[in-house]
């Protein structure tokens, strides 16, 4: 395995997509460091190091949610959709992007979260079930479920739209002639 | 018969089989409710992707760390940095060049150095034990056993210094309570000893270690260029790391009342 070539691939995307799930860029070069020297003490081909590497973080990052339970708690917190006026002289607009970004991904489990954010780094299907510990046959079910959910959450006033819009649709379908079963696993 | 949204969103990622792929390509080109949903898990993913990267920020490192690199090349493997890879505080790193230590004082690099503890640190817990080992005292460059145990002021060292030897091939430094605007000048010598002049305040000497007590003005700070590991701290949080032929300023040495200056050559 070559160690500093595994470091210069993997570094910027572990580092993007633990960032992502934990909102703290400092605790996230924790994470991808120790990920990188656990992986020192276990060479393996290089196939699986990108892998490896993103399943020893999601571990490493469930494990700080476990050991900073109050610290989780300030988080969501935080990023709680804003009650009130947000004072918007004291916000740049950078400011309230991540938050609303924040406020939806707080509002998926914890697993559907990382199944999102792997996905999002290209991660094969069955690659993300060994990740995260669900069952293959699983993975679009819930990863379906997970993006409605951030993407609802993200923008409501869109989601509302294109509910109408859909209902609108299959309104006029169900005037047409044919008739249709939806057999949707959903 | 409408396709299900797991399988739409299987067909958008290319997870289908080539054979359902055709059969969910044939079926969206004549069903307006199934290409609908489609076009919204695209669209949804268009905005998640959008979404996610407005969370991003530039990785802390764009080359592999020093301390992972030397792990990586040397024989003990990566036991040795367990500490540093998990301290909150050593992130951003400048290299110098073994060569480049052995020679003091032409290049300078100015940063100001964390003047606050880390509570319940590795990196405070092991100040605290080097502390607690107190053994020896050294004033004014000459060695006094029978001083061992006690304080001494530390203006005495502002002349020849306060040495101290290696311990197995490790030194430290610990910088307690610095005055307002204390300089600390940090090099790297031929000497076989560290060193430290300071004006004001107190020291302690122990088994390779040293701790200054409210040094203030300007500090001198020698670290042998043979010793395989040496680290200064200042309240606690680790400033400036010496490991092998590399030299660092950590990240801790962004904000303080004191000033490092790390004197290497060129």
């Amino acid at each position: 395995m070559d160690f500093e070539a595994a470091f210069h691939d993997h570094n910027a995307p572990l580092f993007r997509y633990v960032n992502r799930l934990l909102g703290d860029a400092d605790v996230a070069a924790d994470v991808v460091q120790e990920s990188f020297v656990r992986l020192l003490r276990h060479p393996m081909p290089d196939v699986e190091v990108r892998r490896w590497l993103f399943t020893v973080a999601t571990n490493l990052v469930r494990d700080h949610a476990r050991m900073e339970t109050r610290r989780q708690r300030l988080l969501v917190e935080r990023y709680s959709p804003p009650r009130g006026d947000p004072g918007p002289e004291e916000m740049t607009s950078r400011a309230e992007r991540v938050d609303a970004v924040r406020g939806a991904l707080s509002q998926l489990a914890p697993r559907d979260r990382e199944m999102l954010l792997m996905r999002q780094e290209g991660f094969r299907y069955a690659e993300i079930a060994e990740a995260v510990g669900v069952a293959p046959g699983s993975v679009g079910t819930l990863l379906a479920r997970a993006l409605r959910r951030f993407s609802d959450a993200l923008e409501p006033a869109h989601a509302e739209r294109a509910e109408r819009h859909v209902a609108d649709r299959r309104h006029d379908a169900s005037d047409g002639a044919d008739s249709r079963t939806d057999i949707s696993r959903e | 018969m409408h396709v299900s949204d797991e399988i739409l969103l299987a067909y958008l990622d290319q997870e289908v089989e080539a054979a359902e792929r055709s059969a969910v390509a044939e079926h969206v080109e004549r069903c307006e409710a199934c290409a609908d949903r489609l076009a919204t898990l695209l669209a949804a993913t268009g905005r998640t992707r959008e979404a996610l990267e407005s969370l991003d920020v530039e990785p802390p490192w764009t080359n592999i760390p020093p301390e992972l690199l030397a792990a990586a090349r040397s024989e003990g493997g990566p036991d040795s940095i367990r500490s540093i890879a998990t301290a909150p505080s050593v992130r951003r790193a400048h290299r110098l060049s073994g060569r480049a230590m052995a020679v003091a004082a032409s290049m300078v690099l100015l940063l100001a150095a964390g003047a606050w503890a880390i509570p319940g640190s590795p990196v405070r817990d092991w100040v605290s034990r080097s502390i607690t080992a107190v053994a020896e005292i050294f004033g004014s460059g000459t060695p006094d056993p029978a001083a061992a145990g006690q304080d001494q002021v530390g203006g005495d060292a502002a002349g020849s210094g306060v040495f101290v030897e290696p311990l197995d091939g490790r030194v430290s430094i610990a910088v307690r309570q610095p005055g307002t605007g204390t300089l600390v000048r940090v090099s790297v010598t031929d000497a076989t000893r560290a060193s430290v002049r300071a004006t004001g305040g107190s020291y302690r000497v122990g088994p390779g270690s040293i701790e200054i007590v409210e040094p203030s003005g300007e500090m001198t700070i020698q670290l042998p260029g043979v010793i395989a590991d040496a680290r200064i701290e200042i309240d606690g949080r680790l400033v400036v790391h010496k490991r092998g032929g590399e030299i660092f300023l950590t990240s801790a040495a962004d904000s303080s009342k004191a000033q490092i200056l790390l004197e290497t050559g060129g």
